[in-house]
């Protein structure tokens, strides 16, 4: 059982044709197949702040940026800050408590006037204010010396500078883009002929103007130079609407040279990169222009089958749930195989393996095993999708053929997947009676141990690779929706068949040992 | 202003722009005024974390990691469900065709976008400046890349790239500490070469990052010059004592410091260096945009944020229009540059942002039922219409 955690070995086709382990998969019970993560849509279903759990409703997580507007993350460790009370100190208070008059005067006022009422201290109750603090790192708002807050959480994001700036330009860009749409709505309109020529030139002209062209267009205007073309539109929109061009810079920044070239300095006063990108719009060059940042929301997702658009996989919509509306993993709908045992591998005649087979329903199950030359063999018609899809596995994948003891009919009962009592094990031994003894060599419960053979194509192979088919029973959920994909009687439920992937190792590595129920 | 920036952002449908650079790349949605994130180019499969561009793999595995990469743009890092959703592309000129047509591929079919525009990142850096016309610069990681903009028209026969960006800063940085580092393990001082020590990318981007800085002209002048065996006394950066994990410190002396970034300006066998790109971009122009471009000239990439580069740069142009190579050639002798309302690492990106927030993008799109039908990616060279 060493290869209980390698998920890896053993490899289910999903019904996009890659092969997944069973855990990564999920099951569409509207179309009965197997959907790996590339097959299915994921939808944000809610947002929240992974540090205190607000869950908000989407357009409101957009306008806030998706960022918590309460919970900060340490700028330079990453860590969640902490929110610290402290008894203000004597000057504080007095700030805080200057009346909006005393305000517009000035800093210089202000410290006389923090002056005068220290004298008088003693009437000002101390007061709570607030700061952040990392407890893993120390930083603290203190160290970039940000004023403490008077009330818990009152910390504003820093504002981008260019903010401003960016909105004139798109303003501009968008007049622009609105007067190429509008010509073009009426280009596409008029019937005059003379109009539609003066019409295309103005397209040209303007959508040069503002960028992206198409190939052609942008061939039209090489040969004919980059002269403008003279436009109506310059005539129609009046001037003011567009905004300055940026003017060059005057005086180009030197190295800060007491920064970099002085004896002192300190790389740790510079900040890294993954700081400095945590901050997108500032990039801080040194630690103390660090500035706490917003925690950032993350996200729950449900999945949905993208062939018949049903979820197959829904999360409660609150943050504090873990529970799911919906689950449907492939691992609770399909039998789980497992490698038991491999001998050391011979290349001359047919390794016997053990493979086991567990059922994970809870309901009996029938399944039947299937090599692939028999698959390709039978020639009927609801095969041939499984006879093309086996076509199309790589050779150099399957680097070994694997074969079951018995000729056909290989079928076995599988007992449900549940706690099992009395009845259970009488009925655990009546399955036995009737099991093909060649086949299965161990049955307990739910699981099986199924007997094979892995013969190794030629000498040259590097890993033991083989490939069966499974089939069993699935109950489906019916819909309006989803079409009956089945001439049987019963439309919900249907044989499935699944192409599964056995990864034995490497061809050197030693054998397994048995299990002790089987030794 | 901001409620306005918040009415757009509100927009469920807001296009998503993406700017996938080789070491960083920058999500966000349009109408922003810069990305939420900008992320290493790298993806976490089976456990071990790669770059999304490996030299050496091979299509499929690429389109894994791309398609395990966008996931974790849309759903971690921006939160946007992904169907019916435009998105913009920033991308470089030179971009390989299959690469385009991947990408086209995988956001298209898998997650379903319902257009896809591609914007070249250089004419994208133009829209930030309110200008048509510049000359553009873009020292990113793996190059450094010139293409000059007129009136709007990218003049893509321009184009010229050098290896010479922050990955060559990198190796540089490797290489001089081979010749001058030392290294403290154990209490013991040795040379670099025999602590036997491999850096690992990240470890010489944080060493570039914090200790390296680019070095006034004159004091470059020096050292070139003693390199040629002339002694002038320069007095040298101090050294730094960089520690590397638990047990080994890194003594980067001064001249690390200060002189790996020079093989970005250092002229090579060619005789070309990021300044003589723009020359000779300029001289490729005709005459009467040369004036124009000299006088817009917009560097971006983030690279290009490295303290002193521009002055640098500046210093370097003016230095070389004066000598034999260019002095009879190029009648210009003045340059001025632009700064972009962005951090220089996200330019392109922000231009992206301008131009997915207009009306007019869907026309200058790759529309979905209309690649599904013909699956044709248009590009330069192909004369099929976009929209």
């Amino acid at each position: 059982m060493t290869t209980l955690l390698n998920v890896q070995r053993v490899k289910y086709q999903c019904s996009c044709g890659s092969f997944k382990s069973l855990c990564f998969l999920y099951f569409c019970r509207h179309c009965l197949k197997i959907k790996c993560k590339d097959c299915v849509t994921l939808e944000v279903d809610c947002r929240f702040c992974p540090s205190c759990y607000e869950h908000l409703q989407s357009h409101e997580a957009i306008t806030r940026k998706n960022r918590c507007q309460n919970c900060f993350s340490c700028p330079s460790c990453y860590h969640t800050l902490v929110t610290r009370a402290t008894n203000s100190l004597v000057a504080l208070p007095s700030n805080l408590n200057i009346t909006p008059e005393n305000m517009n005067v000035g800093v210089d006022a202000d410290d006389s006037l923090s002056n005068s009422t220290n004298t008088s201290g003693l009437q000002t109750p101390s007061k709570k204010v607030y700061y952040l603090a990392c407890s893993v790192c120390r930083w603290s708002t203190r160290d970039i010396h940000l004023a403490d807050q008077p009330t818990i959480n009152s910390w504003k994001a820093q504002d981008n500078i260019h903010e401003g700036r960016f909105n004139e330009l798109l303003q501009h860009y968008k007049q622009i883009a609105t007067r190429e749409k509008q010509e073009r709505d009426r280009k596409r309109y008029s019937t005059v002929k003379l109009r539609n020529t003066i019409a295309t030139s103005t397209t040209r002209s303007s959508s040069d103007k503002y960028g992206v062209l198409t190939p052609l267009t942008r061939r039209g205007i090489r040969t004919g130079g980059i002269l403008k073309t003279p436009s109506l539109n310059e005539n129609l929109i009046p001037a003011n609407s567009s905004p300055k061009p940026s003017d060059p810079i005057e005086i180009i920044e030197p190295l800060d040279e007491n920064l970099f070239l002085s004896d002192s300095f300190d790389f740790n006063k510079l900040t890294t990169i993954t700081q400095r990108l945590n901050s997108v719009e500032s990039q801080p060059l040194t630690i103390d222009h660090l500035y706490p940042l917003a925690k950032n929301f993350t996200s729950k997702q449900s999945k949905r089958c993208k062939e018949c658009d049903h979820n197959v996989l829904k999360p409660e919509p609150s943050p504090k749930l873990i529970k799911f509306k919906l689950h449907q993993m492939a691992l609770f709908f399909i039998p789980e195989v497992r490698i038991w045992h491999h001998p050391a591998w011979s290349f001359d005649d047919n390794n016997p393996c053990i493979i086991s087979v567990i059922n994970q329903v809870d309901e009996k199950t029938l399944i039947k095993l299937y090599t692939l030359d028999e698959i390709r063999q039978e020639n009927d018609e609801n095969n041939s999708e499984l006879i093309e899809r086996i076509g199309q596995l790589d050779e150099n994948t399957l680097t070994s053929i694997l074969t079951f003891p018995i000729e056909k009919e290989r079928s076995v009962q599988l007992h449900p997947h549940v706690e099992p009592n009395d009845v259970d094990t009488k009925i655990n031994d009546e399955l036995r009676q009737n099991d093909p003894k060649d086949l299965v060599i161990h049955r307990k419960f739910a699981k099986l141990a199924i007997r094979c053979f892995v013969k190794i194509k030629n000498s040259d192979v590097k890993r033991v690779q083989a490939a069966f088919v499974i089939e069993h029973r699935v109950v489906g959920i019916s819909s309006i929706v989803s079409t009956p994909t089945t001439a049987n009687s019963n439309p919900n439920a249907k044989n499935i068949r699944h192409i599964i992937l056995i990864d034995f190792g490497s061809i050197d590595e030693p054998a397994l040992p048995l299990h002790s129920a089987l030794v | 202003m901001t409620s306005f920036i918040d009415s757009l952002a509100a927009n469920e449908k807001t296009a998503v722009i993406i700017d996938i650079g080789h070491a960083y790349t920058k999500c966000g949605f349009a109408g922003n005024s810069a990305p939420r994130h900008i992320i290493p180019t790298t993806v976490t499969i089976n456990g071990n974390t790669q770059r999304v561009f490996d030299d050496n793999s091979d299509q499929t595995s690429l389109r894994e990691r791309l398609t395990e990469f966008i996931r974790l743009i849309y759903y971690k890092y921006n939160i946007a469900n992904c169907r019916e959703r435009r998105v913009v592309i920033i991308e470089s000129v030179i971009s390989p065709t299959s690469f385009r047509h991947l990408l086209a591929e995988i956001l298209l079919e898998q997650f379903e976008a319902s257009s896809l525009a591609f914007v070249p990142s250089h004419l994208g850096a133009t829209y930030t400046l309110g200008r048509s016309t510049a000359l553009v610069l873009d020292v990113g990681y793996k190059e450094a890349q010139i293409m000059p903009v007129a009136e709007g028209v990218t003049l893509a026969v321009q184009f010229e790239s050098l290896p010479y960006a922050g990955q060559a800063i990198h190796k540089q940085i490797e290489l001089l500490l081979r010749q001058h580092a030392l290294v403290i393990q154990q209490g013991q001082k040795k040379p670099f070469n025999e602590a036997n020590i491999t850096l690992s990318e990240d470890v010489l981007e944080d060493i570039k990052v914090r200790c390296c800085f680019i070095s006034p002209f004159p004091r470059a002048q020096i050292n070139a010059k003693n390199k040629l065996g002339s002694d002038e006394p320069i007095k040298e950066a101090s050294p730094v004592d960089y520690p590397l994990g638990p047990d080994a410190i890194i003594h980067i002396p001064g001249i690390v410091r200060e002189f790996a970034c020079e093989v970005l300006f250092e002229q090579d066998i060619d005789g070309k260096s990021i300044a003589t790109l723009i020359l000779d971009s300029l001289l490729e122009s005709s005459l009467d945009l040369r004036r124009q471009f000299a006088d817009n000239i917009l560097v971006i990439g983030g690279t290009a944020m490295m303290p002193g580069f521009l002055h640098r740069l500046n210093a370097e142009l003016n230095h070389l229009v004066n000598i034999a190579t260019y002095v009879n050639k190029l009648a210009i002798k003045q340059f001025h540059f632009h700064s972009p309302p962005a951090n220089l690492n996200f330019t392109g990106w922000l231009g992206g942002s301008i131009f997915g927030s207009l009306d007019t993008l869907e026309s200058q799109s790759i529309i979905r039922e209309k690649y599904l039908e013909n699956g044709i990616v248009p590009d330069w060279f192909t004369g099929e219409q976009a929209a």
